[in-house]
């Protein structure tokens, strides 16, 4: 994999999305900014394949897309999230809901400027999105991790109810600060920095087909039992944590027969600490205390030797992805290809 | 003689509540905006009360540090309530938003630099076998206007700063944004 174009954008941000074609930018101050990332992208990129935008919001102003609007809660978000024309916004009081964009008569460009309550009494540290299945998985620390399931062909069977209306309902009551879909599946992970799987099995009857929670397997009871789960649809995964000596990788082959052996490790011994492990369609991404790199298969890239907020993948076309990368007072984005 | 559960919960929470009778207590008043006219400021009475539990190594309660004592303790809280390190509430004003300090169950937020790094101020002493040293303490108004505090576990939801605070404490340099995102996403417990 490599990087082929770049562009980095000076100016003070917290979060971004790609939706639809268009840049969603959360300020430091409570405000969220719309641009047409396509002109961006044309706009900065033609000529030479890296460029450096000065200025942030001003620098941007000839591509926004309706009026900035009011972040809910007042301040930066927690995480944000789109799943079916809406943007979902973490905040300290809840999960908010608002539509996404919305062409109004006028043929004018809208965002929701009041998005209301989804779920609250719960303080959210992160969201993750099914979109395939319009699941939505709410990972809230001490509260435990939640699943908002919109999908009209997989209702949840098998959990407990928090919201019958809004179909919200409770995974599990214990410590969850990221969770991620794998299948129908959730693998979260916990402030300890131990992952497990939350085990849903689709369950068909005839015409009814629901979404069926079965148990949770620990990490030491994936690599037991349910390896092949999180290897059935790619040629190659990976599962991997953080542990003592360092990032622990079991490399997963797709239809060869399931033999764990000795895991890889990464980042052994190296002052650099590890924060996250995340897998991705572009390999492994690594956050550390001071950077971020991918690890692919037999290889390693870095994209940055320099502490980051927060990083986000979309994907461009079939090999091409654009990765976000929010700084101090930057957002690198590196369209990058596997090779 | 009969006893209620209402009674046993009242009993217990009297029991462990810091006694505001035999504690040290140490008045202090602030300045904060005004709930119904924010333009405005208004003074705060309030008093900080050490609570003995956090010096004690009863678990789960987190410890101070030896070398931080009450009076060290009492002089961080009215830093944080001076810099309006604290919880807010948002209200309207004439049409404009405003975030006002939050009382009753106020919470703020505290720390102490030395040579421009945040000096352990105790430690964790959790159930599960968490001892990590801790370098932010939280305040908390246990009773109107009787407040306490104590090193601050960041993974737990109800110790973590609020964002009013975080950006206020971007703004005059003490953290950076990658500081916050690691304190509101949950996975450290202090930086």
């Amino acid at each position: 994999m490599h990087t082929i174009r770049q562009i980095i954008i000076k100016g003070d941000f917290f979060d971004c999305q790609l939706y639809k074609n268009n840049l969603y930018l959360w300020d430091m101050e409570g405000f969220l900014h719309v641009y047409d990332w396509n002109r961006i992208y044309y706009t900065f990129t033609e000529v030479i394949p890296s460029r450096i935008v000065r200025g942030g919001v001003k620098a941007l102003e000839r591509f926004r897309l309706g009026r900035p609007v009011d972040v809910p809660g007042g301040y930066f978000p927690t995480d944000t999230a789109f799943m079916g024309e809406y943007l979902y916004t973490a905040t300290e009081q809840g999960v908010y809901r608002g539509y996404a964009h919305k062409i109004t008569k006028e043929g004018r460009f809208s965002t929701s400027a009041r998005p209301t309550k989804y779920f609250g009494d719960i303080v959210p540290v992160s969201l993750s999105v099914n979109s395939r299945n319009n699941q939505l998985s709410i990972s809230a620390g001490d509260d435990g991790l939640f699943e908002v399931n919109l999908s009209q062909y997989n209702p949840t069977v098998g959990l407990q109810t928090i919201d019958q209306k809004r179909r919200i309902y409770k995974v599990s009551g214990k410590n969850a600060i990221r969770s991620r879909y794998v299948h129908s599946s959730l693998y979260s992970t916990n402030a300890q920095l131990d992952k497990t799987l939350h085990f849903f099995e689709i369950d068909r009857q005839g015409d009814l087909i629901s979404r069926r929670y079965m148990r949770d397997f620990s990490y030491l009871d994936i690599l037991r039992e349910k390896t092949d789960y999180f290897s059935s649809d790619k040629r190659y995964s990976s599962i991997s944590r953080i542990t003592k000596k360092g990032v622990e990788t079991y490399p997963l082959y797709h239809g060869r027969v399931r033999r764990i052996g000795k895991p890889l490790y990464s980042l052994k011994d190296s002052v650099s600490k590890p924060s996250s492990v995340e897998p991705s369609e572009l390999g492994t991404f690594i956050e550390t205390d001071n950077g971020l790199f991918i690890l692919g298969r037999g290889s390693r890239m870095v994209i940055c030797n320099r502490p980051i907020s927060r990083w986000r993948l979309f994907r461009k076309e079939a090999n091409t992805f654009f990765l976000f990368v929010i700084l101090e007072e930057t957002i690198e984005i590196h369209e990058i290809t596997k090779l | 003689m009969n006893i209620s559960i209402h009674t046993i919960k009242i009993l217990k929470r009297q029991y462990t509540m810091p006694n505001a009778i035999a504690q040290k207590q140490f008045p202090f008043s602030f300045n904060v905006s005004d709930s119904t006219n924010p333009t405005v400021e208004t003074s705060v009475d309030v008093t900080y009360s050490p609570n003995p539990q956090h010096r004690s190594g009863v678990k789960p309660k987190s410890i101070w540090d030896s070398g931080i004592t009450e009076e060290m303790e009492f002089d961080i809280f009215k830093v944080a309530m001076e810099n309006k390190w604290y919880r807010t509430k948002e209200v309207t004003y004439q049409k404009k938003k405003y975030h006002v300090f939050l009382s009753p169950n106020g919470r703020g937020w505290g720390f102490l630099q030395e040579n421009g790094k945040f000096k352990v101020l105790g430690k964790l002493n959790t159930n599960d076998g968490r001892n990590d040293p801790v370098r932010f303490c939280v305040f908390e108004e246990g009773n109107p206007n009787v407040w306490h505090g104590y090193p601050a576990d960041f993974k737990r939801n109800q110790d973590r700063p609020t964002k009013n605070v975080l950006k206020i404490w971007r703004d005059n340099n003490y953290i950076e944004k990658h500081d916050i995102k690691k304190i509101i996403g949950g996975s450290v417990c202090t930086l």
